[in-house]
């Protein structure tokens, strides 16, 4: 394959069409600097190759201009013998069209274009494959060193190779093998450790293997419980059986019923016993009862005739002794009468005493009440002077103590003032004879003579004397220490003075004096006073007047029976009447002594007399007529005579009735075994409404179960376990199968792989000479380069630098090219600024392996680098402005 | 006087066939339930009323109730017979077994269960001793108190029980039934069960054999006995009546070439006029070259599609290198090294090894052959 022009329009930087014609098929060079547009002619070859114009992916945005538009590509090209033109417009103006220029020229249009262009370049299923391993483009230099089987690259390269190798083709099917083991594998397991694959079929068969395990224990268990219910409910069915059995019941039946029977017979008997027992007791109560009316009847009678007697004996003597005492009672009631008239005058004559007693005193309280009334009013005199003075004292009074500061600091302006007086200047006045009041002092006219000192003392020792029409004259005083020591004292004390004076609210000291002189003596008049009222109401005015007023009540004095009575007469009168008194009481005492004791037998004979009455009148109406007493004795007589005769009756019945009945122990026994077997029959039906119920239970569980199937599930589902576990062992079969398949083929192509290598290195070590004498390339089977080992050393891939990594990524790819080239599937090599690390020494010989490569195949380099690529040779491509439509 | 009657035993409703699919299973469950109306129209044909089974009725004492109805639906359904069922030791007479459930819904009224030992008038003078088993395993001959059973003079003796005689062995459990019973117990005829072929132990002592077989095993399975009795003493007449659905094969074969496997195949499908209703057991030994044995799963998979089952056991099957062989791999020496060393490991690797190597060669023949056209 040879490209021999590509046009473009819309495609990148070229909005308006640009074309590059001309190509020559072998070396053919494209310069142009950063941002002309290289590699938008390189992306619109891949696009126009590898995507088809229906497309609208990442390489069709790339080269989309921004401004918009439908790209348009067209490239000619000759392959297989014949000339081609590709022409492909993307996004909304979308064709395609095919067309030979030479030949048959057949035109094919739309979807028919992509899968014809992909055979005529030898694409498989859309992918770039070899091309897309040719064709480097900018910026990808560094990493192309193991081809992407993403885009078909190895899978296309080991096509090729395997071309070239005839006795190895294996190799391609045996990875192909691999590739279907693996896909197998895939599906069963996971990668390297090969364990179950999570949803894939050996680990779906695994895990219905347990599920069935699962499901088998849970059957088992159900089969097992079914098993125990079942026999549960035979065993309670042979229980209830065994209870409900006819024989068995018609014997139970039977057996109580004996025992009713016989207990029934014997409890009869004793109730026989007991109704002759009951009698006999009845008859026996009879007799006890008739004998006992008797006694008491008769008893009753003889205790009336007794009581009769008695009363009869005791009414006549008793009559005496009230009358006698009747008597007895006259004379002390007459006695009585005295002595209460000897009291009253006994009273009356206490009384004339006591008030002859308050009389007396009365008079003395009254008289004291007298002398009292004046000393108060005598008190309240003095209280009322005592006020006046008070008042009169508290308009006097003075602060002492301030009054001593006040004289004593006057005292102390007066000394510094006689002081000051003393050290002022003299100044005598002499007017000439016919002068006089010619000189002033301080606007006053001076008289002659000597000036007063104390001028000079006030205006502060300083004497200003004017002479009107003359002058003024200043005398002052020497300026001593004492003298302003005397100043300042003065000023002290004057200053003293004054505050105290307007505190004491006075005009002057004296003032003060005299108010000193009045107070004392007011206070000396109120002491006077004071003393006064003390000696008279020593406890205070209030107390005086609070004991007249006591006094005052104390004399509210009864009156007397005779005023005219006195005290004497009247204590005479009592004692008399006392005498009197004391004589009657004896007398009186003497009779009640004397009659106590009639009285006290009176009364014990009415006793005695009321509790026989009383009892007689209890007996009389239990009793019939006295006359009728004999009769009703022997009567009643009579009536216990036939109890008794009864009571012995019932006792021979009752001794015949118990010879018949047999003992209580033996009774209890009967009903003892009654109840026995009637707590046996009662047991017997709870335990056989205990087995209904459990076989009810059993019987509801069982048919639950039984809807389920469970139980029943058992054999099958041992069947289905046996069977899951046959796959699981047919997974685990076939995964180890697999795998030791692919470690066979592992081995078998690593054993080719050297052989396998061996028309890629062929190819590849005549370009390698030319850039790195005496070096050699080790590379895997996927074709990516391990290492380059020069006689120097060896340098791992990693460790290369970047120039020299994208040398060896364009020889690589020569010697692919040349492959390509001798298996008759040519195809061009693009390199889109791929040597921009290389430096120029080594860039001349990569241009010498490019030049030689350009023999075998068309190498189309696009570069920026415009001196460096003169070196290149081969023909130079420039840009020529397209229309977007070619003639053909 | 005389009779006629079909002696059958081993029914075993309700047996489930887990081990197989679930489709298969499920036919094989009801084919032994349609066996019964088969088993109807034998006796009627042959103009008897009485049909004896002779224990294991049904499989298990665990089915569920509706399996026990559908059977007794059955025989209901057909009321012109008698049907006489004896319990055996896979649903003995044990309370709270299978018999403790069906009588609790009631036995239709042409069906009588034989739960204890004991005679029952079939016709007159006609006495069906019957030795039904009461628990699942035991060692104490059931049949044993028939020797001192009186009847009425001059009657016909029919014995039922179920069990192995002591002279078999072959089951791996001991005999429990003394072979000369009949003669022991004066019985016209000992109708047995247990034993799922039919076989004949003497003149009067017959195993019927399950009606429809159950398992891999060619013992003549899947036929009922139609037995008359003229007379006091008269040697019965037996008749087998084939009343199976499915015919169980098991075919062993060893193979030289890949020819052998056409030639198995053919003699199991002449077994059967219906290849639908073979159940098929293949144990296959011999050899086969590499690229055979990539085609034996081909071939099963095609025999498979005929029949109801099949089950092919080939790890006796070995593998042979012929260089030749590998020529299916087409010129390609890698390939065919894989091959080779696959071969070796199959042959002479450690045992354990060796089956997976030759399913991992049988896997790279299939491989191959499922690669692509145009493939390198």
């Amino acid at each position: 394959m040879k490209i021999r022009a590509i046009r473009v329009r819309d495609v990148g930087h070229f909005a308006a069409g640009a074309a590059l014609e001309g190509l020559s098929g072998r070396l053919d060079v494209v310069v142009a600097n950063n941002e002309i547009g290289k590699s938008t002619i390189f992306r619109a070859l891949e696009a126009v190759f590898f995507e088809k114009h229906t497309g609208k992916g990442g390489r069709i945005q790339a080269i989309t201009p921004r401004a918009g538009g439908s790209p348009l590509i067209e490239v000619d090209f000759d392959v297989g013998g014949a000339s081609w033109r590709i022409t492909k417009q993307f996004d909304r103006g979308r064709r395609a069209v095919l067309s030979e220029l030479s030949g048959a020229r057949r035109q094919l249009r739309g979807g028919d274009v992509d899968d014809a262009l992909a055979q005529l370049i030898g694409l498989q299923d859309g992918l770039p494959g070899r091309l897309g391993f040719l064709w480097v483009g900018q910026g990808s230099a560094l990493s192309p060193l193991a081809p992407d089987n993403k885009r078909g690259e190895s899978s296309a390269l080991h096509k090729f190779v395997e071309q070239q190798v005839a006795d190895l083709t294996g190799g391609g099917r045996l990875r192909a093998l691999r590739a279907m083991i693996a896909a197998e594998l895939n599906v069963l397991a996971t990668g390297a450790r090969r364990e179950p694959k999570a949803h894939g079929p050996w680990k779906r068969a695994i895990s219905q293997r347990d599920d069935l395990k699962q499901k088998f224990a849970a059957a088992v268990a159900a089969q097992t419980q079914s098993r125990e219910r079942r026999e549960a409910m035979a065993a309670n069915r042979l229980q209830r059986d065994a209870l409900t059995a006819p024989d068995r019941v018609a014997t139970a039946n039977n057996n109580l019923a004996q025992a009713i029977a016989a207990r029934d017979a014997a409890l009869a008997s004793r109730q026989l016993l007991r109704d002759a027992q009951a009698r006999s007791h009845v008859l026996d109560a009879a007799l006890d009862r008739a004998e006992r009316n008797a006694t008491i009847l008769q008893g009753q009678i003889e205790e009336a005739r007794s009581l009769e007697a008695a009363i009869t004996a005791a009414e006549p003597g008793l009559a005496a002794a009230v009358a006698e005492l009747a008597t007895r009672r006259s004379a002390v009631e007459g006695l009585n009468a005295r002595i209460a008239a000897l009291m009253i005058q006994e009273q009356r004559a206490q009384h004339n005493v006591q008030a002859a007693q308050q009389r007396a005193l009365a008079q003395e309280a009254q008289m004291q009440l007298a002398a009292r009334l004046e000393a108060l009013l005598a008190a309240r005199a003095l209280e009322a002077d005592l006020a006046t003075v008070a008042s009169e004292l508290s308009g006097t009074t003075v602060d002492e103590a301030l009054l001593d500061r006040l004289i004593a600091a006057d005292a102390t302006a007066k000394r510094a003032s006689d002081a000051l007086a003393a050290g002022a200047p003299q100044v005598t006045i002499e007017y000439v004879p016919g002068v006089s009041g010619a000189i002033t002092m301080d606007g006053t006219l001076l008289s002659g003579g000597p000036l007063d000192p104390s001028h000079a003392t006030a205006s502060g020792g300083r004497l200003r004397l004017e002479i009107p029409g003359v002058g003024v004259i200043t005398v002052e005083a020497a300026a001593t220490a004492d003298r302003a020591r005397n100043l300042a004292l003065r000023v002290e004390a004057e200053t003293t003075l004054a505050q105290g004076l307007a505190a004491l609210d006075l005009q002057n000291l004296g003032e003060g004096l005299i108010r000193r002189q009045q107070s004392a003596a007011l206070r000396a008049r109120f002491n006077g006073l004071q003393a006064q009222m003390t000696a008279l109401v020593p406890a205070g005015l209030a107390a005086f007047e609070a004991q007249i007023e006591s006094t005052r009540a104390a004399l509210d004095i009864p009156p007397l029976e005779a005023d005219t009575l006195d005290q004497g007469a009247a204590s005479v009168g009592l004692q008399q009447v006392r005498r009197d008194l004391a004589e009657e009481r004896e007398r009186l005492g003497s009779l009640q002594l004397q009659q106590e004791p009639l009285i006290e037998a009176i009364a014990r004979e009415e006793a005695t007399l009321s509790a026989h009455r009383a009892r007689l009148c209890t007996l009389q109406p239990k009793l019939p007529e006295p006359t009728a007493w004999a009769s009703v004795l022997a009567g009643l007589l009579e009536n216990t005579q036939m109890a008794r005769d009864a009571a012995n009756a019932a006792l021979r019945e009752l001794a015949a009735v118990r010879q018949n009945v047999g003992d209580e122990a033996a009774v209890s026994a009967l009903e003892r075994r009654v109840s026995a077997l009637e707590a046996e029959q009662k047991k017997d039906q709870q335990h056989l409404h205990t087995i209904a119920l459990a076989m009810e239970r059993l019987h509801g569980e069982e048919v639950i179960a039984d809807a389920q199937e469970v139980a029943a599930q058992v054999p099958r589902i041992d069947g289905e376990l046996q069977r899951a576990e046959a796959d699981v062992q047919r997974h685990e079969r076939d995964v180890a199968a697999l795998a030791l398949l692919d470690e066979t083929l592992v081995a078998s192509d690593a054993a080719n792989l050297d052989r396998f290598l061996i028309p890629v290195v062929d190819n590849l070590n005549p370009y390698l000479a030319l850039v790195f004498p005496g070096a050699h390339l080790t590379m895997a089977g996927d074709f990516s380069v391990n290492a380059l080992k020069r006689p120097s050393g060896t340098s791992e891939l990693n460790v290369m630098s970047g120039g020299t990594l994208e040398q060896i990524a364009v020889l690589v790819r020569l010697a692919f090219a040349s492959l390509m080239a001798d298996a008759g599937a040519a195809a061009p090599l693009i390199l889109d600024d791929a040597l921009v690390y290389t430096d120029d020494e080594r860039l001349k010989l990569m241009f010498k392996a490019l030049a030689r490569g350009a023999e075998r195949h068309q190498i189309l380099f696009l570069t920026c680098h415009q001196n460096a690529s003169d070196a290149l040779g081969g023909q130079r491509v420039e840009f020529v402005p397209w229309s977007g439509e070619t003639s053909s | 006087m005389g009779i006629k009657f079909v002696h059958t035993a081993d029914w075993q409703i309700g047996r489930a066939f887990g081990k197989f699919d679930a489709g298969t299973a499920a036919r094989l469950e009801v084919a032994r339930l349609d066996c019964i109306e088969r088993i109807g129209a034998v006796a009627r044909v042959g103009g008897a009323r009485h049909v004896l089974v002779a224990g294991d009725v049904y499989d298990s004492p665990d089915l569920a109730s509706k399996v026990l109805r559908h059977l007794m639906e059955a025989l209901r359904a057909q009321p012109d017979l008698r049907w006489w069922l004896l319990p055996g030791n896979h649903d003995p007479a044990r309370s709270g077994g299978v018999w403790d459930r069906i009588l609790g819904f009631g036995l239709p009224a042409n069906v009588t269960a034989l739960l204890a030992p004991g005679a029952h008038i079939l016709d007159d003078g006609v006495h069906l001793l019957a030795a039904p088993l009461v628990a699942k395993q035991t060692s104490q001959d059931p049949t044993a108190w028939m020797d001192d059973f009186e009847t009425p003079a001059g009657a016909i003796r029919i014995g039922l029980a179920h069990g192995s005689i002591t002279t078999f062995s072959s089951e791996g459990d001991g005999g429990i039934i003394d072979p000369a019973r009949a003669k022991g117990a004066r019985l016209e005829y000992l109708a047995l069960g247990d034993w799922h072929g039919t076989t004949q132990v003497d003149s009067r002592t017959w195993y019927s054999g399950t009606p429809e077989p159950d398992r891999f095993r060619d013992n003549a399975a899947g036929n009922v006995l139609f037995v008359q009795v003229d007379g006091p003493g008269a040697v019965p007449a037996v008749t087998p009546h084939r009343t199976a659905r499915y015919t169980w094969v098991q075919e062993a074969e060893t193979l030289q070439d890949v020819d052998g496997l056409a030639r198995v195949e053919a003699r199991v499908l002449s077994r059967a006029s219906l290849p639908s209703q073979l159940l098929v057991r293949l144990a296959l030994t011999g050899r086969l070259s590499a690229s055979a044995q990539s085609g034996l799963a081909a071939w099963r998979e095609g025999l498979e599609g005929k029949v109801c089952h099949l089950e092919v056991d080939a790890s006796g099957l070995g593998i042979s290198v012929d260089p030749t062989d590998f020529a299916a791999l087409g010129d390609d020496r890698a390939l065919q090294t894989v091959a080779e060393r696959l071969a070796q490991a199959a042959i002479d690797g450690p045992n354990e090894r060796r089956e997976v190597a030759k399913a991992a060669l049988a896997k790279l023949f299939d491989l191959v052959s499922r690669m692509p056209a145009g493939a390198p």
